[in-house]
């Protein structure tokens, strides 16, 4: 015999249900639907509360972009067959290691909260907040010499890296791309 | 065709623990080994000292208990063993909660620091969420907190696509073209001939294309607003997921797999995983 559907939204008849019958996990669960939708709608996000925006950043229409490689003693990073998410993480880091030294080598995780949050800033805890959550120069270096390990398994100084950013224009009617510069972002 | 009622969905999950646990945790072992494949075990990863907390308080927290400078060096490898283990144990020893337990307290280690040191927060919180149902004893919760892990699922999909509308993206054609040459250029500069070149040029050589899977790809996340309403659409909710994640793999290159889990929450695998039980 066909069971009659239910009738109201499945997830207001689960909240309905689950207050009978356990109210403390009842209780559980409205505090966490609730903290992640008021996060979302707050826009913050506090783990596992995650903003889902995945690639939804405004990215302007433009026939030019730019391609980072990582050379390794002049061997570029993706002739070394990594596995996916390896290479992402170099790819990444990358990023955010030129990130930091093009804003004066202050962390831009510091720059940024200054900048919108100012209040932030005035409470007691945060000189301390700040010398433990901020990256400081010595943790740029670090990361230097953290990379050569990784991938060359040499001291500072053996070989060299480059993080080179080459710009490309895209010819849209011709689906070609032609190089327009290079230009090394960081050397170490 | 029989429509499931949550009554019939939740005493599945009720009466099907014991293989749900042991095939979520085995699916969660597999991908403990991929991550290894990957080199991103925290001992592979190795101390990386440049950190990303982003704004994020559980990550400042994290920085603030200076975990990040315990875990390095043998505690790292020390983790990822008791990680692998206590996953293995809650395959074979359903028993004891304490597993489960011990392997969602490690795994959230894990989920931070490696999110820390490789400079980015990847939005793969599946194992985050439906690790909770395995530790707690009465079947009630168990169903409960799968359940809440299934709307959480349903939620990140749906939201992707309201993000993506009001910032009013969903009909802009550049943004999808731009995309799509930004997370491929690599590829496309690299002058070698590939597949995934092949793919890519051929899409973005049709002038609507781009934008024709970029707006496919975005009604595939707004689906998922039926999973709040019913349970009726579950196989359509699961075969949209498995074209997205194929979509996002073939033409942006991304491959979150730890996300694939959440499908053990939609009734046509909650079914496979207990026929029996629901033919009663």
């Amino acid at each position: 015999m066909q069971a009659a559907p239910d009738r109201q939204p499945l997830i207001l008849s689960f909240l309905g249900s689950l207050r009978k019958k356990d109210a403390k996990v009842y209780a559980f669960i409205v505090l966490f639907l609730s903290l992640q939708l008021l996060l979302t709608l707050a826009k913050f996000k506090v783990t596992p509360f995650y903003l889902y925006g995945m690639f939804s950043e405004i990215q302007p229409a433009t026939d030019s972009f730019r391609i980072k490689t990582i050379l390794v003693d002049g061997r570029p990073l993706s002739s070394y067959h990594l596995p996916f998410r390896e290479r992402l993480m170099f790819n990444v880091l990358t990023d955010h290691y030129v990130d930091i030294r093009n804003n004066g080598n202050t962390d831009v995780l510091k720059t940024r909260i200054e900048k919108k949050y100012p209040w932030f800033t005035t409470l007691p805890v945060y000189p301390s907040f700040a010398r433990s959550v901020y990256n400081n120069p010595g943790d740029l270096a670090g990361f230097e010499t953290w990379f050569r390990q990784k991938l060359t398994n040499t001291p500072a100084g053996q070989s060299a890296i480059i993080i080179r950013q080459s710009t490309y224009y895209f010819n849209p009617f011709l689906s070609q791309f032609v190089l327009i510069q290079h230009a090394d972002l960081a050397a170490f | 065709m029989q429509t499931w009622r949550l009554s019939d969905y939740t005493a599945t999950l009720e009466a099907s623990r014991a293989r749900v646990q042991t095939v979520f945790f085995l699916l969660v072992f597999y991908g403990l080994i991929l991550n290894v494949l990957n080199h991103i075990s925290l001992y592979q990863i190795g101390p990386n000292p440049l950190l990303y907390p982003d704004l994020d308080p559980l990550y400042w927290l994290f920085l603030m208990g200076r975990v990040p400078d315990w875990l390095r060096g043998p505690a790292a490898l020390f983790l990822d063993i008791f990680l692998t283990l206590s996953c293995c144990l809650s395959i074979f020893d359903q028993r004891k909660k304490t597993w489960p337990i011990v392997f969602l307290v490690l795994y959230y280690v894990y989920f931070v620091i490696y999110n820390l040191r490789t400079g980015h927060h990847y939005t793969n919180p599946a194992i985050l969420f439906m690790g909770m149902a395995f530790v707690v004893n009465k079947p009630v919760r168990f169903a409960a907190l799968l359940t809440l892990s299934r709307f959480v699922f349903c939620f990140m999909m749906f939201s992707a696509a309201i993000w993506k509308i009001i910032r009013g993206n969903l009909f802009d054609a550049g943004h999808a073209r731009s995309i799509l040459i930004d997370q491929n250029l690599e590829i496309l500069t690299a002058g070698q001939a590939s597949w995934r070149d092949v793919i890519i040029r051929q899409v973005l050589a049709t002038q609507w294309l781009p934008q024709f899977f970029w707006v496919l790809l975005i009604l595939l996340e707004l689906i998922f607003v039926l999973g709040f309403f019913t349970l009726r659409y579950d196989k359509y909710l699961l075969i949209a997921y498995i074209l997205f994640f194929i979509g996002g793999w073939l033409l942006f290159d991304i491959y979150i797999y730890e996300n694939l889990l959440f499908l053990l929450t939609l009734s046509p695998l909650v079914k496979l995983m207990n026929k029996t039980t629901f033919a009663r």
